[in-house]
């Protein structure tokens, strides 16, 4: 498994991704703080906070 | 009484009450269970853990959550009505031999299946009326991790698996399909524009998951295994969404029913993998759901992945028995160590030529999942790692009893691997060569193990102290 490393453009905590889907603009979500943004740190459009510590900001974008 | 999750826990309550605990005090969801299981597991204790208190996703205290359903041999051999001192091969091999004689489903009308006690459908399917457990910290969010069922697109043929679910909200999770059997399914009917029906059952009897787990050929009907491994027939249930062309698990605590949207990626993970690493989050795929079934005070079945309760591997151990034995006719014994995580596989044969131990390696191998693979005579078991890692010192000598196959089919949350998708096995032959003469192993004579006990000169309370 390789991976690529990104940096929370809102908390500033790093997590990964895998390498295969690096480098395609796809939408990430940081796991600490739930924010979504497009790869290479840009704010995705449609982000908004997530409504609860303990669900998933995901749970805003899906629906 | 048809098996299910509660008389496995009455089971166990008569049966092995030291093997048992529940919690009652209230707890979150997010890492506090874990918090719990880890600080077990640091002990070496792997009791099966009833939190009886857990809040849900909204909040709300009150909810169950099993953990460690699958932590110990010697609960799932008293799970398969067997004596659990007999949890060692003579578990493996009881799976095995019940696995060749298929028990088809029988179905039941939904009135009669507690599964369907509850049905809520439309708005009422909220996800986060559950105890869904977030389990470290960086995995992406909270988790289902139970047992997976789809079938062939085609023909009624049942598939089940393990998968593990991300909350994404009140109808939504996100998937990471591995390339097996639920991911062909899923991929044959994304190919045609369609989505693949499925119901995550998140909460059984541990044989449920035990063949949810087993490596069986594609065209086995994996509700027949279940009913193999219980010798009962598994009682199904027409689903809410799709009646009887997706028959669900009648016994089931939980039944969460959906479909997997086709040709649609969304970012799922990170997830605290059976490796003990995360894996990365990557473009995941999408189960949106259609209904949730459960019973009235449902229990919730939480994997503690990455530990003990994570070894899918002992429903392999037979899988692995049958392929050497069609080599090596003196195959003793097969243990998939839990220290490997599942990638470990030690065999013991009654030796009768040098060939032998590797042929025994590559019918192992051929699993296609393990990284280290040690042969050794019958005289060691290969259930005590410390006893294989003693043929490893006195028994094999690298430059000759070595090898290495490259490039073998892994797994791709293998934190190790440099290539996509492809490891390397290691292959020891940890046996005493045939072609010279070996010293003996030393021991105390027999006649005076037999006479001279322990208990007779070391009193029972004196034995418990003693470090």
């Amino acid at each position: 498994m390789r991976i690529v490393y990104l940096i929370c453009p809102n908390c500033g905590k790093r997590f990964y991704i895998h390498e295969e889907f690096a480098g395609h603009g796809y939408d990430w979500f940081c796991p600490f703080c739930q924010y979504m943004f497009k790869e290479g740190g840009q704010e995705n459009p449609s982000n908004k906070p997530a409504p609860s510590p303990q669900i998933p900001a995901s749970t805003d974008y899906t629906m | 009484m048809p098996k299910d999750l509660r008389g496995h826990l009455e089971d166990v309550e008569r049966s092995l009450p030291s093997e048992i605990v529940t919690i009652d005090r209230e707890m979150d969801p997010a890492f506090e269970v874990s918090a719990i299981l880890q600080q077990l597991d640091e002990q070496h204790k792997y009791p099966l853990c009833l939190f009886t208190n857990v809040r849900n996703l909204k909040g709300q205290p009150g909810h169950k959550v099993v953990s460690n359903l699958m932590a110990s041999r010697r609960r799932l051999a008293l799970a398969m009505g067997m004596d659990p001192e007999n949890s060692q091969m003579g578990l493996s091999l009881e799976i095995e031999k019940r696995a060749a004689y298929p028990v088809k489903p029988i179905i039941v009308p939904r009135d009669q299946a507690p599964v369907m006690e509850i049905v809520r459908r439309g708005e009422e399917r909220d996800l986060r009326d559950f105890p869904v457990i977030r389990q470290h910290e960086m995995d992406g969010g909270h988790y289902f991790t139970m047992g997976f069922v789809n079938r062939d697109p085609d023909r009624p043929l049942y598939n089940a698996s393990h998968q593990r679910l991300m909350v994404r909200g009140p109808s939504e999770t996100g998937m990471c399909m591995a390339p097996f059997h639920t991911w062909r399914i899923y991929q044959e009917n994304a190919q045609r524009g369609r989505s693949t029906p499925s119901v995550a059952v998140q909460g059984h009897h541990p044989l449920f998951f035990l063949a949810c787990a087993m490596r069986v050929p594609y065209d086995v009907d994996e509700y027949d295994v279940v009913g193999s491994l219980m010798q009962e027939p598994l009682r199904v249930t027409p689903s809410q969404t799709w009646g009887e062309e997706l028959l669900v698990p009648a016994d089931a605590e939980i039944c969460i029913e959906g479909e997997i949207l086709p040709n649609e990626l969304k970012p799922e993970g990170p997830f605290g993998e059976w490796t003990g690493y995360y894996s990365g989050q990557r473009q995941g795929e999408v189960f949106r759901v259609t209904a949730i079934t459960h019973r009235k005070d449902p229990i919730l079945v939480n994997v503690f992945a990455g530990h003990r309760d994570h070894t899918p591997p002992i429903g392999w151990e037979s899988e692995v028995f049958r392929r050497v034995k069609g080599a090596v006719a003196g195959v003793r014994s097969v243990c998939i160590a839990p220290s490997g995580n599942g990638m470990h596989c030690y065999i013991s044969i009654d030796k009768t030529s040098d060939g032998e131990p590797r042929l025994a390696a590559m019918a192992a191998g051929s699993m296609g999942f393990f990284k280290l693979i040690i042969v050794v005579d019958s005289d060691v078991d290969p259930f005590n790692e410390q006893e294989v890692l003693w043929a490893l010192a006195v028994r094999f000598q690298a430059h000759r009893d070595l090898d290495i196959v490259r490039g073998v089919l892994g797994s791709m949350v293998d934190p190790s691997m440099d290539q996509p998708r492809t490891h390397s096995l290691l292959i020891l032959d940890a046996t005493e060569p045939k072609d010279r003469p070996l010293p003996q192993r030393s021991r105390i004579p027999l006649e005076v193990m037999e006479r001279v006990k322990l208990r007779d000169y070391v009193a029972p309370e004196a034995l418990e102290r003693l470090r």
